[in-house]
């Protein structure tokens, strides 16, 4: 923002430029900066030691020192333009030294002389950048001499406090790009969901194709052989019939499986075995391609009800990242689901019999971007969503358990939501 | 009538039946086919190494990802002078690994599996038989 102050000597107005984050200083500077004019006003024995702030048109008292006969109080504001003493150091960017405005023609009616204030020393407060914050000044009701070694020490005590606005702009410019941080990451986190997706459709639509293709080729089979129906026998019709049915119903089952894999917030009460069968079966095409064998240990009578929705992506998420990652030339290579419940909680485990994952890595496993091969293609970001899928949206709790070159696994916790049918 | 001997090869069974049920209706016009099945690349060679068949269904992905290629690679090697059709039949065609693009000279077509009408697989028959 820009300031336009009046500097009084040359009868001019200028504009500055000048930053205003007062809300970003902190309480404990301003108790500093208080002790500061407070220390500054007992050893200078002055009537009022101040910090000013440049407002847009005005000049506001940020801190006023307080002894009791001090004219000026916090949040005292003078709109620019009257040619105070502060004005001309905001206009000059240098410190202003008056002795007795009484003496000097041209100050004796200015501002804070007609409050009786004919000593004025002064100087400027700025940002890192170089905008105006304000002033830091001295005032008194008559004329005062300043040693060396006070003037040093003023102009000590004002370096502090420009010191802590330097703080205040690196804390600031630590905020946003801690905040466009989290942007980013969130985004990659979406990402990360598409390209997962994008794997699941690819291996949907290849498995899906047989069961399809066996259809569409038995019944343009039975078409024909219907018409010829009194040569050809019957059973082979029959027997086209029910391959055509007994495909068509295996599609269908693989495309629910993949509408289960949505990435929708959606409770529903499941067979959890065959829930999780017809969703390790969708991985079928991954499960070749890296020549991993899959164990499903779950009772065929277990009935959940939770967010499937949820569920679905936990599984898939966990069972891929140990099929790309878990395994480098392991002989062979299994992962193993196992589930049950326990108290209205579901217990799933997830393991495999890979690499392991390193104790000092053990930690930083969920955390986003931890890669700890760059040969294997991913962003880093399989667990980490995963972490966030059983604490923020389940509700539950995780835990790993690895040893290298035995093996990981994953165990998670989630409450149940409580069964229609249990009630 | 003429004979064709086919092997079907595909993990999944249900691909035989459908195919074997198309081929029977080749008989009206004066074709016998018969149709035998292996569900996978290791089988496919051994019944490849003891028979001699025209025509090949060939699946790609079997108990590996590439598996298919391996039935062409050993064909390519072990008998490099024979006569029989490979027909590739995949849920994915297309996207051939490079390693395996040295195969593809001695594909005859390539069929998608959700393409497979019984008419597509008779025609094919026929102008082999």
């Amino acid at each position: 923002m820009i300031a336009t102050v009046k500097l009084r000597v040359e009868n001019e107005m200028v504009s500055v430029s000048s930053t205003n984050n007062s809300e970003k200083i902190t309480d404990q500077m301003i108790d500093k900066w208080q002790d500061i004019v407070d220390l500054e006003q007992r050893f200078f024995k002055s009537r009022a030691v101040l910090i000013t702030m440049v407002k847009k048109e005005y000049l506001q008292v940020l801190l006023a020192s307080r002894n009791h006969d001090n004219p000026y109080e916090c949040y005292y504001q003078r709109p620019f333009g009257l040619g105070s003493y502060c004005e001309t150091v905001i206009g000059t960017g240098k410190s202003l030294y008056i002795q007795n405005a009484n003496l000097e023609h041209v100050w004796a009616k200015s501002p804070d002389a007609s409050l009786d204030m004919i000593h004025y020393f002064g100087a400027p407060l700025r940002w890192p950048n170089g905008d105006v914050f304000g002033t830091i000044c001295l005032l008194n009701h008559d004329a005062r001499h300043y040693s060396e070694d006070e003037f040093r020490l003023f102009e000590t005590l004002r370096q502090n406090v420009e010191k802590d606005l330097a703080l205040v702009k690196k804390h600031d410019e630590l905020d946003k790009h801690y905040k466009m941080l989290k942007d980013t990451r969130a985004m990659l986190v979406d990402r990360e969901k598409g390209q997962l997706t994008q794997r699941l459709v690819s291996s949907i639509s290849h498995e899906i194709s047989t069961p399809l293709g066996v259809a569409l080729t038995t019944s343009s089979y039975l078409d024909y052989a219907i018409k010829k129906s009194d040569q050809v026998p019957i059973d082979r019709i029959l027997e086209g019939a029910s391959l055509v049915e007994k495909n068509i119903k295996q599609a269908a089952k693989m495309l629910k499986s993949f509408k289960n894999l949505g990435y929708y917030s959606h409770v529903e009460t499941i067979d959890l075995y065959y829930y999780t069968h017809s969703l390790l079966e969708t991985l079928s095409y991954d499960f070749k391609k890296h020549k991993v064998d899959c164990k499903l240990e779950i009772d065929k009578s277990i009935r959940v009800r939770l967010d499937t929705g949820y569920l679905s992506q936990l599984i898939i998420n966990l069972v891929l990242n140990a099929v790309y990652h878990a395994f480098k030339d392991c002989e062979y290579k299994l992962v193993e689901v196992k589930a049950f419940t326990e108290k209205d909680q579901l217990h799933l485990i997830i393991k495999d019999n890979g690499i392991g994952i390193e104790e000092e890595n053990k930690v930083s496993v969920f955390e986003p971007f931890v890669r700890y091969d760059d040969q294997i293609e991913g962003t880093g970001l399989g667990l980490t969503i995963f972490k966030e899928i059983v604490e923020e949206k389940l509700k539950g709790k995780l835990s790993l358990q690895s040893d290298v070159n035995v093996g990981t696994e994953f165990k998670i916790i989630v409450p149940l939501e409580v069964s229609d049918e249990n009630n | 009538m003429k004979t064709i001997d086919i092997l079907v090869v595909d993990d999944e069974r249900d691909v035989y039946l459908a195919t074997k049920l198309a081929m029977q209706l080749l008989e009206f016009e004066g074709i016998k086919a018969n149709v035998s099945y292996s569900d996978s690349a290791a089988s496919a060679i051994e019944m490849l190494t003891s028979n001699d068949y025209k025509l090949v269904f060939l699946d790609i992905i079997m108990e590996t990802i590439y598996a298919g290629y391996e039935v062409i690679s050993h064909i390519q090697k072990n008998k490099p002078n024979s006569d029989v059709c490979i027909f590739i039949r995949s849920g994915q065609p297309g996207n051939i690994p490079e390693e395996y693009l040295s195969l593809i000279k001695d594909v005859d077509g390539y069929l998608n599996k959700t393409d497979c009408t019984m008419e597509k697989l008779h025609d094919i028959v026929k102008t082999i038989a």
